[in-house]
């Protein structure tokens, strides 16, 4: 059957046979996803854990804190030492297997496996939220928010800008405007955070304007309207920042991706049947371009939730990344881990949504798929 | 595609890029670069390098975030330098005089000099070499131009060779505090010892902002340090190094623990450039080895080839890069191998599979094929070698992004700790307030450095790519 070939928007019910198609299809997708979030959990989860090494560490800790607690402790002071000893060796044997570390690591990695993919995170090692929870959950969830204020904010501020910026530059090539960013696409190799320190240099210790770094200024403004002008405040630095260090080149490769289509011949058929100039930017193409765009734009998203160490380091920025950072500074395996697995079902998650899109806005894909 | 390799040699190719204006001003940044790279390797060898640069002991005579020297050029002042009297050497400012009484002798060293600088001296601390049986006592007075005498310190010494620390010292501060009181009837609270004792007698002469420096104008009105030591034994001896301590120094000035801070912009350039071009080469190659074996041999390989990149692109490559070198103590070349690692199945693996997708069907990959060669010889002389001019621009382009990677390692604290880098000069810097207090000779090279090196190779990869791809000319 050879199959027929339909508009973007589907003005047609597709077959039943279709339909159990793109579901083989879709469910194939899943699966292959859920096995690579698995894997990649797990690495995360051995790497983390240094292959067992960390409980050593944790348990050589216990050991010293429960020696620590019935020495001093008034309760055991009668006891004799010998007593003590053996009391100090049932308290370990009971704290260790009360935290299970009694069972090999290899069968303990694999529950924790089985605990991250279940989203069951449990609770931090170390670390606490600013309501004193040490549910991983509600840390990583008071943490997300700043992150996707700064970095999805800057992600699809940057995408709109760079590929707005870009569209026009591809229609006025050879302008000035055109040749200077051109000339000046070798700024974007500088990353963002390193533009924040810079920044940071000029707007905040020389010419004083903004705050170096932080959420909000100490004390914090208790009216919420100065509270969120504060906050914005703040922002403003780390988000030209990554703007900055993204513009060049995105607008750049914008440019250039925008020219590369409209040099096909279907534009130029399109520019001579006399059609308007914004009918062919946004038909000839803007629209074979979409998936290109989408998937660049919905990748960059998901990346900007993990936040950026460096960046939020650099401006003292309460989010995901300062968080790992933190995390990983004090051996907190289970937010390393939660973290991790949080991204790893998003980022397939997305990808297969993407697959779905796909499907919808690129025929090819579409057809693909169908005749298989 | 073969084409391009066959008639663009490697000096025609250097050539085109000099003709171009970015390639040109790339090629100019990055000789000054290798250059940098080279005094550092001859004048500064690593070996010495790695001994010194953690070592406060090496750097105790250099002034504590001193200035560069040009900042006096350039500001229109006179600051002072490090001034350092050795009566071990021949120095006419230096006079040594000793008398014996019984078993008693008592060494006298004056040391006489001018003072016209702008600014006050940072520190004042003295080496002492003497030789003796029961600990003597030194006694140290300054006597300035304007007459006054003031005992300075006091102590016994417990060593042979010493290295005594005078105007932070408890001691020196209360004699500066007795001076005060004497004088103005007035007590002041920690006084800055080094400053007092050369500003112009006045109430304000504690504080930093409102003293003024007393300077020795005429050859008559000098300063004179008086470093009289009290022995016990005839046969005795005693000599001095005194080091007050000025606010320029070298090059680049220095850092918080006195190093010198060219030391580190000269070394940051050989470690950059040999991290981030092995890097970029390297990681370049193993995709385009990976992408070629994934299309060449297809099926089952390509599969688990392109399942394994995918579980890469779900990994949290920086994150997991922390974790590893938090973990496993680090030096530059675990972070190298660990870079390797992490970024084996990355995006370029996609691109090199695609690229060699399209010349597996080339009539003469076929030819070959039908005459036997043998699939290693395919894929590296046919495939993988006709796809190497394609990928030069990319190298380069790639080689700032590991350099930074680096930086921004450096700047997280998990740097090398026995190397000098850029990043980890802006850590230091950063970590110690430079941008809070300004020290800018600190932290300005280092970052002008990677901005220059990075915009160095993103000019030659952009001039190259132009080349390279002759498609992107015509746009």
């Amino acid at each position: 059957m050879t199959p027929k070939i339909y508009p973007f928007f589907l003005k047609y019910f597709p077959s039943r046979r279709e339909l159990m198609k793109i579901g083989k299809f879709l469910l194939k997708r899943v699966l292959a996803i859920f096995i690579s979030v698995i894997i990649s959990t797990y690495v995360t989860i051995l790497i983390a854990e240094m292959g067992g090494y960390i409980d050593t560490i944790v348990i050589s800790q216990l050991k010293e804190e429960v020696r620590n607690r019935v020495r001093t402790s008034p309760i055991y002071s009668t006891l004799s030492p010998e007593e003590q000893e053996e009391m100090i060796k049932i308290i370990i044997n009971n704290e260790i297997k009360a935290r299970g570390l009694d069972t090999p690591f290899y069968l303990r990695s694999l529950i924790y496996l089985k605990d991250a993919l279940t989203l069951e995170l449990g609770r931090a090692n170390y670390l606490i939220s600013d309501q004193g929870s040490r549910q991983v959950k509600s840390i990583i969830l008071e943490r997300l928010p700043y992150t996707v204020l700064l970095f999805t904010t800057a992600t699809a501020l940057g995408f709109v800008i760079n590929a707005s910026f870009g569209l026009y530059l591809s229609r006025r090539r050879g302008s000035l405007l055109d040749k200077a960013v051109v000339g000046l696409t070798f700024l974007s190799s500088i990353p963002g955070w390193f533009y924040g320190i810079i920044f940071i240099m000029v707007f905040a210790m020389y010419l004083r304007v903004l705050p170096y770094g932080g959420l909000v200024s100490v004390p914090p403004p208790t009216n919420p309207i100065e509270y969120a002008l504060d906050i914005l405040k703040h922002t403003i630095l780390p988000l030209s920042a990554w703007l900055f260090s993204g513009f060049f080149l995105g607008a750049y490769s914008n440019r250039n991706f925008f020219l590369i289509f409209s040099t096909h011949n279907y534009v130029t058929v399109g520019d001579a049947k006399g059609l308007s100039e914004k009918t062919v930017l946004w038909r000839y193409v803007v629209r074979p371009a979409l998936p290109t765009i989408v998937t660049n734009f919905s990748l960059g998203v998901i990346a900007s939730w993990m936040g950026a160490m460096v960046t939020e380091s650099v401006f003292n920025w309460p989010g995901l990344g300062s968080l790992i950072y933190t995390a990983i500074r004090v051996n907190d395996t289970p937010i390393i881990v939660g973290t991790t697995v949080i991204y790893a079902y998003l980022l397939g998650f997305t990808v297969l949504i993407l697959d779905l899109v796909y499907a919808l806005l690129d025929p090819r894909i579409r057809v693909g798929i169908l005749s298989e | 595609m073969s084409k391009i390799s066959e008639t663009i040699g490697l000096l025609s190719l250097l050539r085109e890029v000099l003709g171009s204006k970015s390639g040109f001003t790339g090629v100019s940044i990055l000789v000054l670069i290798i250059a940098m790279s080279f005094i550092a390797v001859i004048f500064y060898p690593y070996s010495l390098i790695s001994q010194i640069w953690n070592d406060p002991e090496y750097w105790k005579d250099n002034p504590h975030l001193a200035l560069p020297t040009w900042y006096n050029t350039i500001a229109g002042l006179n600051l002072p330098p490090n001034i350092i009297f050795d009566s071990r050497k021949e120095d006419a400012r230096i006079l040594k005089h000793k008398i014996t009484f019984g078993n008693f002798t008592e060494h006298q060293i004056t040391i006489t000099f001018s003072y016209n600088y702008d600014g006050f001296p940072s520190e004042i601390n003295a080496y002492f070499y003497a030789k003796f049986q029961r600990n003597p006592l030194i006694q140290i007075t300054f006597v300035r131009p304007d007459g006054r005498e003031i005992p300075f310190w006091s102590g016994s010494l417990e060593r042979n060779e010493s290295f005594v620390i005078l105007s932070n010292s408890p001691i020196a501060k209360k004699n500066i505090q007795v001076y005060y009181y004497n004088t103005f009837k007035s007590s002041v609270y920690d006084p800055p010892t080094n400053i007092v004792l050369f500003a112009v007698e006045e109430p304000g002469m504690c504080d930093m902002t409102s003293a003024r420096v007393l300077k020795s104008i005429d050859k008559n009105e000098n300063y004179r340090v008086r470093i009289k030591g009290i022995f016990f034994e005839q046969w005795s001896e005693l000599n001095v190094k005194l080091i007050i301590y000025g606010r320029v120094y070298g090059l680049l000035g220095t850092d918080d623990r006195r190093r010198d801070l060219i030391i580190p912009l000269l070394w940051g350039a050989p470690i950059a450039l040999s991290f981030g071009i092995s890097l970029s080469v390297i990681i370049t190659f193993l995709h385009l080895l990976l992408g070629t074996i994934s299309a060449w041999f297809g099926g089952k390989v390509d599969l688990i080839i392109q399942k394994i990149t995918e579980i890469y692109m779900i990994v949290p490559f920086f994150a997991v890069l922390v974790l590893i070198s938090t973990f496993y103590k680090i030096n530059i070349w675990t972070v190298f191998i660990s870079i390797i690692i992490l970024s084996l199945f990355g995006g370029g693996v996609k691109s090199a599979r695609a690229l060699a997708l399209q010349l597996k069907q080339m009539p003469y990959v076929e030819a070959a094929i039908v005459y036997g060669t043998k699939s290693f010889r395919i894929i590296t002389r046919y495939i993988m070698y006709p796809m190497l001019p394609i990928l030069i621009p990319g190298i380069i382009s790639a080689i700032p992004g590991f350099v930074f990677l680096e930086a921004a390692l450096a700047y997280l604290g998990l740097g090398d700790p026995t190397l000098p880098t850029w990043g980890k000069t802006i850590n230091e810097a950063n970590t110690a307030g430079a941008v809070y207090w300004l020290f800018w000779w600190w932290i300005l090279p280092p970052i002008i450095a990677l901005i220059l090196l990075s915009a160095a190779f993103a000019l030659i990869g952009y001039s190259l790519d132009k080349i390279v791809n002759p498609r992107l000319r015509e746009l």
